[in-house]
């Protein structure tokens, strides 16, 4: 026991997590007044970070108006733009819809960075590089980490004496209380509610400009660090800043303290040799701070502007997944092999987006790790489908993939929706930085895997795995819409209309959850073996976190209700990824499926509906069409859209404020 | 999120509607006799699909106390949210001072003297009393005067300054609604059951608060319940039933009307 | 025995006292009313008796036994059933599948002692009785609130409830069909139902009721026949305001 590396670690963990600390706090500031949880946090971070980076290093600004530049104008004025542009279209739109837009505008962000800063691995200086680093009891300091410190305790007095002693601030807590309160009172709800994004985002380039010193200037990663920010907002149940600061400084001690720990017992060290857990320790940390909330309440119904869509029968799903397959069968004569590659690959992932068709549009829970399950579902697939093309391995992928599923929502199915999708956020990224790059996992060599072998029939050839790949997609759809009719499906709607209504009929909802997420995940992993089968091997960074973000929101786009969605988001994707490669732009999946999610908040069931809804309008009253979707059912809004969390909670009586 | 949805009820804040914006400039309050400071004419409103109001014409004259009664369901916090802005008539006109002002948002009729306490209340439970009061002054009232002149009038919310709203009773949080409604001057104070779920001893101390209120001059709609208190007070009443307005009148004639539909006649 | 105890319920929403000591009880074949004016806490007692709510004190017994520890959908699989003042009907569905669920749910619980096909016939038998066969088809968001009050009572009934809890049910219905509604509740009484009513149609309340409670301001404040409490001076002033001489 070494009391100064100890204190060494302490140290540094407090700087850490008091950077964490201001990115979470402007995360609950913009979240509890506005009731839109900002995904993007993290990316406008992030974006700030190379923005310093280009001013000073680049083109040789002084720090002093960079950081004017960056923190005061750049961060503020992406917040405000987001906030009058999208944030207020979101009224009255479902969890899924509201998730899925900021997501959307982070992946913008990703794709949009790494084309600009393209390939530019840079690392940006901290303030004062050449200073002498600062002694306190015993242990050194850099001068970055002493602002970063004193910066974090300006902000949070800031915060308070803003919030408490301002009456612009006493406003903004007003409109947390109750939006429909303080408009009564003159107040003009949107203009605080930009003000807070304003500030929100103002906060995350404060926190991208101290936390871009302290790590690699890397897009991905940076933008993920948001899941620290996550994790310490939690602590503070997203609404109290006092909790969100003391999650944070202790999420960078844990992140700091435990690998100490771990080094030094032994048992530990060796059961952790080979697993890169480090990179993971903020998921850990937010899985077990989710397993500390308790929040029993039942959710009641709430008027969304969920358009309702009439369920194909057995029959009309047949004949489709018929003309389906045979229409890949002829078009995939035409083809070259590496379009059919892409085209597979583009597939299989919708084979992943039918998981989410499932969960998301019929269940209206959210999951942001899809891959994290796929990825357990080429594990299966190498192991027990193997070079031969067992088929067998796709039912071993279900079977792995769905309790996996089932592990995973048990901490995230104790609270809400959102808490479920930062959940199987962290999940991804566990599985995307421990699992999924350990040896023993995808390996190196003995990553050889056959395509199917269908009693004794091999699908090695590349136009017949294209139809395979799509036969599986259309059985699956089938037997999605099948448990859609099924008694199941009712009680899976009714749980989406109103989990308070079910429960009082008899209905175990946390039962009917989870065995929703675990089919999800199931469906997932047999995706993730057909997309691993596409490569002929699995790789890691097909699963990777940021992948499991397009599949959600291509699917969402294409209207997350309807099992076509899995379809045109596959093809989709297979597109992109051919026209990528001609136009030579990097990530064109991350900026196209970006731009055209944020317009969800334009059309917020999905870009399919829309569709749909003009062919109805064309061929009015056909039978024909009688799978698209009937007229829609207008709906009042909710009265009190700000705080999601407490829809059930006695009227004029909350827990906290803004604090 | 556009304030002309049209059958949605809105609770957009977009303004800059010119009958609002004129009315501010002539003041409310300085309406006509002859003309009514608030009217509704032929008022429809829905929720979604679902009609509230068929058709609900009533008038509130300057200085006036006028009482909204009828019983759970018939209308009555749907007329009031189209007074204060938070639901937009299907059809109809909704007047203030003879000016048309359909779609007008909540915030800009509060800022030019319709004062709505809304039903539950409508305190920040999570803000403190001061800071509850601090709240009116974005009606255009100064801080300063919002204060003492809350405290002269409620010296129980002065004791009670640095208290969270939400820790007082259900008589001093209505009490502070009530206020915070004054100080802001209001031409119009709409007030939506404040009797709700308080002891009668305590609807007794706002009722004679309120009656204040309408000896100063300012015109007042009331909706109740059960309101024996809210007749005592009131120049005319209506009753609603289903969506319309089905009598208007004096108020010593309503009893008869009322307990009959209230308790059945028992007597 | 009674069908449903609550005893000595206190609910404390933060510095809110919304239900003081409230002991009342429903019998097996019987419409108990329970009254108030608003902001009484009837709705509160029927989530403290559903699950949906847990009290800070106090305990609910069902036939004998204490079901106070029990969450929403084992008080449902035991006989509970409820309606909503704000409603919670499945909007997505048509009127007819919200009944389907909840037999569905019923049936399978009661494990294979029904025949196939019986969840088809329980759930038309329930739709005409309602009174819904008309608009069975039609997607239930789309429905007047008339027609929501019968589509949850409808789903209630599908789950072969004990004790049936009605909040508001007759609240956007006309006065014929109020008429009828009570004509039903009677019916399902006489059945051997216990009805535990919460209702501000007090004449119909008083018509059809056996027994009535008054709650005010979270507290009893009455318990009787509809004569003995229509006559009630603590009543009278309730529900009008205190109010010297007159009435």
């Amino acid at each position: 026991m070494d009391v100064k590396e100890i204190l060494q670690l302490v140290v540094i963990g407090v700087a850490m997590g008091s950077a964490y600390a201001i990115a979470a706090s402007g995360l609950v500031v913009t979240y509890t007044t506005s009731g839109i949880f900002n995904f993007a946090h993290g990316a406008i971070g992030m974006l700030s970070s190379f923005l310093y980076w280009q001013l000073t290093v680049q083109d040789g600004w002084p720090v002093w108006l960079s950081v004017i530049v960056v923190v005061l104008g750049f961060g503020p004025a992406v917040g405000a733009i987001i906030e009058f542009g999208i944030v207020r279209g979101l009224r009255g739109s479902s969890l899924a819809t509201r998730i899925v837009v900021t997501i959307a505008l982070m992946v913008f962000a990703m794709g949009l960075a790494t084309n600009i800063w393209q390939g530019q691995s840079a690392s940006l200086p901290g303030f004062f590089p050449d200073a002498d680093p600062v002694r306190f009891l015993d242990v050194a300091l850099s001068v970055h980490q002493v602002i970063v410190i004193v910066c974090a305790l300006t902000v949070a007095v800031g915060l308070r004496f803003f919030l408490f002693r301002t009456r612009v601030g006493t406003a903004m807590r007003a409109v947390v209380d109750s939006p429909a309160t303080a408009s009564l009172n003159g107040i003009k709800p949107d203009v605080v509610s930009q003000l807070s994004w304003a500030i929100g985002a103002g906060l995350a380039a404060l926190a991208g400009v101290l936390i871009g010193p302290m790590l690699q200037l890397e897009a991905f990663a940076l933008t993920f660090l948001v899941i620290n920010a996550y994790a310490a907002a939690v602590v503070g149940r997203l609404r109290s800043l006092p909790m969100t600061f003391v999650g944070a400084v202790g999420l960078g001690l844990f992140i700091n303290l435990v690998p100490y720990v771990v080094e030094h017992i032994g048992f530990l060290s060796s059961a952790l040799d080979g697993w890169r857990y480090q990179p993971a320790l903020p998921a850990v940390f937010l899985f077990i701070v989710l397993m500390l909330i308790k929040d029993s309440s039942l959710r009641g119904a709430r008027p969304t502007r969920a358009r309702t869509m009439r369920v194909p029968t057995f029959t009309e799903s047949v004949l489709g997944s018929a003309g389906v397959i045979a229409f890949t069968i002829v078009v995939a004569q035409f083809l070259s092999n590496d379009t059919l590659n892409r085209l597979q690959l583009g597939f299989g992932v919708g084979v992943v987006g039918l998981s989410l068709v499932l969960l998301t549009g019929y269940g209206g829970q959210v999951s942001l790790g899809q891959m994290g399950f796929a990825g357990v579902g080429a594990f299966a697939m190498l192991k027990f489908g193997g070079a031969s093309g067992n088929p067998l391995g796709l039912l071993a992928a279900f079977a792995l993939a769905a309790p996996v599923g089932a592990l995973v929502a048990i901490p995230a199915l104790r609270v809400r929706g959102l808490y479920l999708a930062l959940t199987t956020m962290a999940f991804a990224q566990f599985m995307d930085e421990t699992v999924f790059r350990h040896e023993g996992v995808f390996g190196s060599t003995s990553n050889a895997l056959g395509r199917l072998s269908i009693f004794g029939v091999s699908t090695d050839g590349d136009k017949a795995y294209l139809v395979t790949v799509v036969t599986v997609l259309c059985l699956l759809s089938i037997g999605v819409l099948a448990l859609r009719r099924s008694r199941y499906g009712r009680v899976l709607t009714g749980m989406r209309d109103s989990e308070l209504a079910s429960a009082t009929l008899g209905i175990d909802p946390r039962a009917v959850k989870l065995v929703t997420f675990a089919l999800s995940a199931g469906i997932a992993g047999v995706g993730g073996a057909l997309m691993a089968m596409a490569n002929e091997g699995a790789a890691a960074e097909q699963f990777a976190l940021v992948q499991s973000l397009p599949v959600l929101l291509i699917v969402v786009v294409g209207g997350v209700g309807m099992v076509t969605s899995a379809f045109s988001g596959g093809l989709a994707l297979g597109l992109m990824s051919i026209v990528g490669k001609q136009v030579d732009i990097s990530n064109l999946d991350l900026l196209l499926t970006g731009v055209a999610a944020v317009g969800l908040s334009r059309s917020p069931e999905g870009w399919g509906v829309g569709l749909a809804d003009q062919v109805t309008r064309i061929v009015p009253t056909s039978r024909r069409f009688a799978f698209l979707p009937g007229r829609p059912a207008p709906q009042p809004e909710p009265v009190d859209e700000v705080t999601p969390a407490d829809v059930t909670r006695p009227s004029g009586v909350r827990a906290g404020g803004l604090v | 999120m556009s304030a002309t949805d049209g059958a949605e009820p809105s609770v957009s804040s977009s303004n800059g509607q010119v009958p609002v914006d004129a009315l501010a400039a002539a003041g409310l309050a300085e309406v006509e006799a002859h003309t009514p400071i608030l009217e509704l004419a032929a008022i429809r409103a829905a929720y979604g699909q679902i009609q509230v109001l068929h058709g609900v014409s009533l008038k509130v004259f300057r200085g006036e106390t006028v009482v909204l009664l009828g019983a759970n369901g018939a209308g009555k916090t749907t007329t009031i949210s189209v007074m204060s802005g938070q639901m937009t008539p299907t059809a109809g006109d909704y007047l203030l001072a003879g000016r048309r002002v359909n779609g007008a948002a909540p915030d800009a009729l509060a800022r030019i003297g319709v004062c709505t306490i809304p039903e539950g209340r409508g305190v920040f439970p999570n803000l403190t009393v001061t800071e509850n009061l601090l709240m009116a002054s974005y009606g255009g009232t100064p801080a300063a005067r919002i204060k003492d002149q809350a405290f002269e009038l409620f010296p129980r919310l002065a004791e009670r300054r640095n208290q969270a709203a939400g820790t007082m009773s259900g008589g001093e949080q209505q009490m502070l609604a009530l206020a915070r409604g004054l100080v802001t001057n209001p031409a119009i104070l709409i007030l939506d059951e404040i009797s709700m779920g308080l002891a009668p001893i305590i609807v007794d101390e706002l009722y004679s608060y309120v009656a204040r209120i309408a000896r100063s001059g300012v015109s007042i709609v009331i909706v109740e319940q059960f309101a024996h208190r809210a007749l005592a007070i009131a120049d005319r009443a209506y009753i609603m039933a289903h969506g319309s307005v089905t009598a208007e009148g004096d108020p010593a004639d309503m009893e008869a009307v009322l307990q009959a539909s209230y308790l059945g006649s028992g007597h | 025995m009674a069908l449903l105890e609550v005893r000595r319920v206190d609910v404390r929403f933060g510095g809110l006292h919304v239900l003081h000591d409230v002991t009342f009880a429903c019998e097996a074949g019987e419409i108990t009313g329970l009254i108030g004016p608003n902001g009484a806490g009837k709705t509160t007692t029927f989530n403290v008796i559903s699950g949906v709510q847990t009290p800070t004190e106090g305990t609910v017994i069902l036939n004998g036994e204490d079901v106070s520890s029990l969450k929403p959908h084992l008080r449902a699989r035991r006989g509970i059933a409820r309606t909503f003042q704000r409603l919670e009907v499945f909007g997505s569905m048509t009127a007819r599948d919200n009944v389907r669920v909840a037999a569905e749910v019923a049936q399978r619980r009661r494990k294979h002692g029904a025949a196939k096909g019986s969840v088809r016939d329980v759930v038309n038998l329930i739709i005409e009785r309602v009174g819904l066969s008309e608009v069975a088809d039609e997607q239930s968001d789309a429905l007047p609130t008339g027609h929501l009050r019968l589509v949850e009572l409808g789903r209630a009934l599908a789950t072969g409830p004990s004790l049936l809890l009605l909040d508001e049910p007759s609240s956007g219905l006309n006065e014929r069909e109020s008429a009828a509604f009570g004509e039903l509740l009677t019916e399902l009484a006489d059945e051997g139902l216990g009805i535990l009513l919460v209702e501000h149609d007090v004449p119909m309340v008083m018509a059809i009721c056996e027994r009535v409670h008054v709650l005010d301001q979270g507290m009893v404040i009455a318990s009787g026949t509809p004569a003995e409490v229509q006559a009630n001076n603590a009543v009278q002033e309730a529900y009008l305001g205190t109010k010297g001489a007159a009435l």
